[in-house]
């Protein structure tokens, strides 16, 4: 009898936070499986009907889809590439520092702090190329002659990746920090009573020890970044060569009210992300396999 | 779990604060005291000439409350916000300030309806403003305000250099090239990817004699697209010679006032709003700035880009009448002159600009005046946003160098001829 209670207990209990994960999770990706297969626009609601897979034809013809795709993926792997690499250094120095490290630890985060948009608002007037700090710096120093049009044709997708590196080195510096720290501190003397040198104590100590955060780190990244909307949206609003999906995918969404076409594209994405967690979580379990030799 | 009774007091308490958070929701509901509520959104009005003027209204129409919603200042984002309630019926807003460029689409939607029979007098308003409002041989709402591209220039330094205000482009290259402020720059406008892209690659292509209409592209594909290459290699070839700068592909509205009331170039192609900042404090061209209709290729005739504003009412209004009522009031010739006088927006009624009190506080509106006689909409279709995106891209990407302006000029006709189909 007790049982029975205390599992009807359990299942009240449990309901309201599954019916919200139902209504608030579920429910949107499942609409958007069903609108994907349909041609609905909010604007012509009464005209909807059932499209078949032709929204997904459409896609694959799409050369704007392909083109922001290639994009996407051009951004997320330069930046997702230098953060882990410059957040890896950063993580590397901090370590050392024994005095003042509240300091400096405050100091890093600062710019994983601020709001995308504050922060790639700060950037484009920085990269503005005829009162920005950079043109003006590089003007005085007699590097330059005429401005550089930073956030223009050619350089617009450097821009974007230099603002949202600057942004989110600081996260994955923090995670590989906190990694750093748990590294027994015998491992380095042992390395050091066999004679290691300071590369060698990197390459076989440290690095193995902090693959599992650098994994983490890695796919947070990697699904953030393959999302990337507001530090394009301010700086270039997605021309010359910037548009992500997620931009795509709002203009179709919300300008043009294709709910059809939009989810289809966004069930597309779904996958894609999805696949690409799935291969960075078998990524990190083999990291999370204990080192041998 | 050995204490009975935990359970169905959980319970209760659950079902409480279920309760309460559905009352909750309901609650704001309506209230009934013979006032009729109407809601009339638009773009901020910062010079607060559109609130004095609802006061006024609202003063001497005791039964009826007009309150002003405010919607954000970026065109773009108040197009996706009215879309998003209009497409959930939203009912709570009545009448909607409408940019000239969504009479289709809305109309198309349902979501405005047309004005009642000789709502509008048509002669009353300006030309291009009262196409702007008409979709289908129907009208679906009053021109409210208008702006069109002008050409500014700088009257000091083409005095200096003996030249007249150019007509055609190659007196205008030519003036370039005399003219120019040392370190400065001859011609800025809107070449960043964005609406105004659309607006400044029209008046360069109308004055080329070319054309976005539907039934040009349909009858005459190929002619259409050599007109949109040679526009686009036209604009290109500013950036090329010098003539503009190379970040012009950046520079939006803003950008381009700055640098011209900066006193850093010798023309500008913007919106009327400029004139005030021209002579404005802080302007370096005051009392030497000039306008004019923008130049054109010889044999050609210019033409300006339409803008502005129009008033429409909401298909899902509670209270249609009294909303059209109140229309009538805030786009009248009383409205009209308060807003021109106090807040510089150009009125849409013909009348306005023979009006002694505009002319007084607006001098330059004679030649405004002028401008607004050759304007042209942009093209007209449901799906616009589509539209303006497809040749915002296409000729974004053609000046940019990333494909060649047949290429751009070939994917603009074929795109807008299936756009202007579906």
């Amino acid at each position: 009898m007790d049982r029975r209670r205390q599992k009807r207990l359990i299942a009240w209990l449990l309901a309201p936070s599954l019916i919200f994960v139902t209504v608030m999770g579920a429910f949107p990706v499942l609409s958007q499986f069903v609108l994907s297969f349909t041609d609905f626009n909010m604007k012509f609601a009464d005209e909807r009907g059932f499209a078949g897979l032709s929204n997904f034809a459409k896609l694959a013809g799409d050369a704007t889809f392909r083109q922001d795709l290639w994009q996407t993926f051009e951004f997320t792997a330069v930046s997702v590439g230098l953060e882990l690499a410059l957040g890896l250094a950063v993580a590397l120095l901090l370590n050392r520092i024994r005095r003042g490290r509240t300091v400096f630890n405050t100091a890093i985060i600062l710019p994983w702090a601020l709001p995308t948009v504050v922060a790639a608002t700060m950037w484009s007037l920085i990269l503005n190329d005829r009162v920005g700090l950079v043109n003006s710096v590089l003007g005085q120093l007699g590097i330059i002659e005429d401005p550089i049009v930073w956030l223009g044709p050619g350089l617009a997708m450097v821009s974007c990746i230099l603002a949202d590196v600057w942004k989110t080195v600081p996260f994955v510096a923090i995670i590989l920090l906190a990694g750093l720290k748990s590294i027994p501190d015998q491992y380095y003397e042992a390395a050091e009573l066999d004679g290691a040198g300071r590369w060698q104590v990197f390459r076989y100590v440290t690095l193995p020890l902090l693959k599992p955060f650098i994994a983490v780190a890695l796919l947070f990244r990697t699904m953030d970044a393959f999302r990337v909307f507001d530090v394009i949206w301010v700086l270039t609003g997605g021309a010359s060569r910037t548009e992500t999906l997620s931009i795509y995918i709002y203009k179709v969404l919300f300008r043009y009210s294709d709910l059809g076409y939009g989810s289809a594209m966004t069930v597309a994405l779904f996958a894609i992300v999805f696949v690409l967690s799935l291969i960075l979580i078998r990524f990190m379990r083999v990291s999370q396999e204990p080192v041998s030799e | 779990m050995r204490t009975t009774g935990t359970a169905p007091r959980l319970r209760a308490a659950l079902l409480i604060g279920v309760a309460a958070l559905l009352i909750g929701a309901l609650g704001g509901c309506s209230q009934d005291d013979g006032v009729t509520r109407i809601v009339f959104a638009a773009g901020q009005d910062p010079s607060g000439a559109t609130a004095a003027l609802i006061e006024e209204y609202n003063a001497a129409h005791p039964g009826i409350e007009v309150t002003f919603q405010v919607m954000p200042a970026n065109t773009d984002t108040q197009h996706d916000a009215y879309t998003t309630y209009l497409s959930a019926r939203e009912t709570s807003i009545d009448i909607y300030s409408l940019d000239v460029i969504w009479t289709a689409e809305f109309a198309r939607a349902q979501w405005i309806v047309p004005l009642p029979d000789g709502f509008i007098d048509p002669d009353a308003f300006l030309p291009g403003p009262m196409e702007s409002v008409t979709w289908g041989g129907t009208r679906y709402a009053v021109p409210w305000f208008t702006d069109a591209g002008l050409l500014y220039y700088r009257a000091d330094l083409l005095a200096e250099a003996g030249l007249d205000v150019p007509e055609t482009w190659e007196e205008f290259t030519a003036a370039c090239d005399a003219a120019t402020p040392d370190g400065g720059m001859g011609f800025v406008w809107q070449g960043a990817r964005y609406e105004g892209l659309i607006c400044n690659f029209l008046e360069f292509l109308w004055g080329h004699g070319g054309s976005l209409d539907r039934d040009h592209l349909e009858t005459s594909p190929d002619e259409a697209a050599r007109e949109i290459a040679g526009t686009i290699d036209f604009m290109r070839s500013l950036a090329e010679t010098g003539v503009s700068p190379k970040s012009v592909l950046t520079y939006k509205e803003e950008d381009s006032r700055r640098i011209y009331t900066e006193g850093q170039a010798l023309f500008l192609r913007n919106w009327p709003y400029v004139w005030s900042f021209a002579q404005g404090d802080g302007s370096k061209v005051a009392g030497n700035a000039g306008i004019a209709p923008l130049p054109h290729a010889a044999g050609e005739t210019s033409y300006s880009t339409i803008g502005g504003w129009n008033i429409a009412l909401s298909a899902f209004s509670d209270h249609p009448d009294e909303a059209l009522e109140f229309i009538e009031f805030i786009t009248g010739p009383h409205s009209l002159k308060r807003r021109a006088i106090d807040g510089g927006y150009l009125p849409t009624r013909i009348a306005t600009y023979a009006d002694p009190d505009v002319l007084a506080a607006n001098p330059y509106y004679a030649s405004f005046f002028e401008v607004f006689q050759n304007t042209k909409s942009r093209p007209r279709s449901p799906h616009y946003p589509q539209l303006s995106d497809i040749v915002q891209d296409r000729v974004h990407r053609a000046l940019s160098g990333e494909i060649e302006s047949e290429t751009a000029a070939r994917d603009i006709v074929s795109e807008l001829t299936e756009l202007y189909a579906r």
